[in-house]
């Protein structure tokens, strides 16, 4: 795993916008850079496929073992969505897609940082933007991206001939670009499909409708699973019977306080890191998440004995595991998942020891 | 996939491309709508056309308990400037955007229904929702 400079794509720019990509720039600062790329073996690779599809079995075994044990309070859930994910997952309704966030820098077991499973961006810069930065830039190598072929795959598998509606907050260039993408895979898997804003979701008194009234029957929705819940329309979710996508059992694997349970359930296991409900439960530098924080919003290290701040909403503390650093970068290894699959990987990576909205995303090839 | 690879063959887009930031979805949280409502099928169509125009049940009636019905028109953008923008949105329907002339022998909508919509979307205003 190195990190190499790169010689930049003539009008790069004016190729990723033509691609639909028009956020590689956030507030005049880079968030898509092409000057450095990462390499890889490919035996690393294996070591990253391998781990993802393990982690992925745990994860379903931990869903499992939280619906079967009823342990929704310690994930703050309350009765309405414990039902909901309960309905879910004994309906074995399909998952699409999930990043699980790893720490590796190429040596010893990648070790899971967090789960995105229910709402994760930067699909669309790994799936497509880099897949033609390694046509144009790497063509010798060879790239860990089937993201594409397998999100076409995955639609034809468990929604074929059906209409789903795609909804998110299309304010959010990064919102919107990710549920497009989705649709547009949709659509190539030959589904009917329908975009609308979340906010454009209306409720006919026994049904949510679009613009057009029709009735949604499936919903992908960017949106996370809390939030819906919280929400006026979050009432009207148990009447009725529709399809989402992510399903509701999903909200278990997102919510940060899965960490705990999940080295509870596989204690010492190489590819997770110690985690918990309590700061004293642990030794060493930590950190400490919010429950449903997303893109590092109110993610802290912590030193060990160093003083620590108030936290106004529930966290867990997990052992705190650097980065790989290439210069003053900290390296990020976003690996995809679709449906069951390991499907390839995104880098991020940010001065900074965590990884935010606006840490870069940098393309990666590897060596055959 | 090539034999060995683990790299997409192709990367074709259908959807997605240059256009996508103005590829007719509406923009914006939020944004208040609403639909006009008619005593017949034939006052909706004088103002929509046929595909647009359905019976429905007012919003918050449960269908189950047998509320009236009425016909409707299309979901709308309450706001005159964003209709403008969007060339998807339906618009008011001929008797508002004509000025308020009914078409001989129907009548104009018995009333405009405020949408029952942006239920969801709030905590996306003011929160990042990504991962």
């Amino acid at each position: 795993m190195r990190r190499e400079p790169c010689a930049e794509r003539d009008a790069w720019r004016e190729r990723v916008e033509e691609l639909g990509f028009d956020f590689h720039t956030i507030d005049g600062e880079p968030y898509w850079r092409e000057d450095v790329c990462y390499r890889f073996r490919a035996d690393e690779i294996d070591t990253l496929e391998e781990a993802t599809g393990e982690l992925h079995s745990l994860c379903l075994d931990a869903v499992d073992r939280i619906v079967r044990a009823g342990r929704y309070a310690e994930l703050g859930l309350d009765d309405t969505a414990a039902r909901l994910v309960e309905r879910s997952w004994r309906a074995s309704e399909p998952a699409l897609y999930g990043r699980m966030d790893l720490s590796w820098d190429g040596s010893g077991p990648p070790k899971l940082l967090e789960y995105n499973a229910d709402t994760p961006t930067s699909l669309f810069e790994a799936s497509v933007v880099q897949w033609h930065w390694q046509q144009d830039a790497q063509p010798g190598a060879d790239q860990f991206n089937s993201i594409h072929e397998k999100l076409v795959a995955r639609w034809q598998q468990f929604a074929k001939g059906q209409k789903i509606h795609f909804s998110a907050c299309h304010e959010q260039p990064e919102d919107r670009a990710t549920c497009e993408y989705l649709r547009d895979t949709a659509l190539q898997a030959g589904l009917e499909t329908v975009a609308l804003d979340i906010a454009d979701i209306g409720w006919s008194g026994a049904d949510f409708v679009d613009l057009d009234n029709a009735v949604i029957s499936r919903l992908f929705k960017l949106y996370p699973w809390e939030w819906l819940l919280a929400e006026p329309f979050g009432a009207q979710i148990p009447k009725v019977d529709v399809r989402w996508i992510e399903p509701a059992w999903k909200m278990l694997l997102s919510n940060k306080s899965v960490l705990p349970l999940l080295w509870e359930f596989f204690p010492g296991h190489p590819n997770l890191l110690p985690a918990a409900h309590t700061r004293a439960a642990l030794a060493g530098t930590l950190v400490r998440k919010p429950r449903f924080g997303r893109e590092g919003e109110g993610v802290i290290v912590l030193e060990a004995g160093a003083a620590e701040p108030a936290a106004t909403e529930p966290v867990v503390y997990q052992q705190f595991s650097e980065l790989p650093r290439f210069g003053d970068r900290h390296a990020l290894i976003g690996s995809w998942l679709i449906g069951h699959d390991a499907a390839g990987i995104g880098m991020r990576e940010d001065g900074d020891r965590i990884t935010r909205n606006t840490s870069c995303f940098v393309p990666h090839c590897f060596d055959g | 996939m090539r034999p060995g690879s683990r790299k997409s063959s192709t990367v074709r887009l259908v959807l997605m491309g240059a256009a996508v930031g103005g590829s007719g979805l509406l923009a914006g949280c939020g944004t208040d709508v609403q639909r006009n409502r008619y005593n017949s099928r034939e006052d909706c169509v004088a103002d929509y056309s046929q595909a647009q125009c359905g019976p429905d049940f007012p919003l918050g009636a449960a269908a189950a308990v047998g509320a009236a019905t009425y016909y409707y028109g299309p979901w709308y953008r309450s706001d005159a400037t964003a209709r403008q923008r969007d060339p998807n949105d339906p618009g008011a329907g001929r008797y508002f955007s004509g000025g308020g002339a009914a078409t001989p022998g129907t009548r104009p909508p018995a009333t405009v229904e405020a949408g029952s919509r942006g239920g969801f979307g709030s905590t996306g205003r003011v929160s990042a929702r990504g991962g």
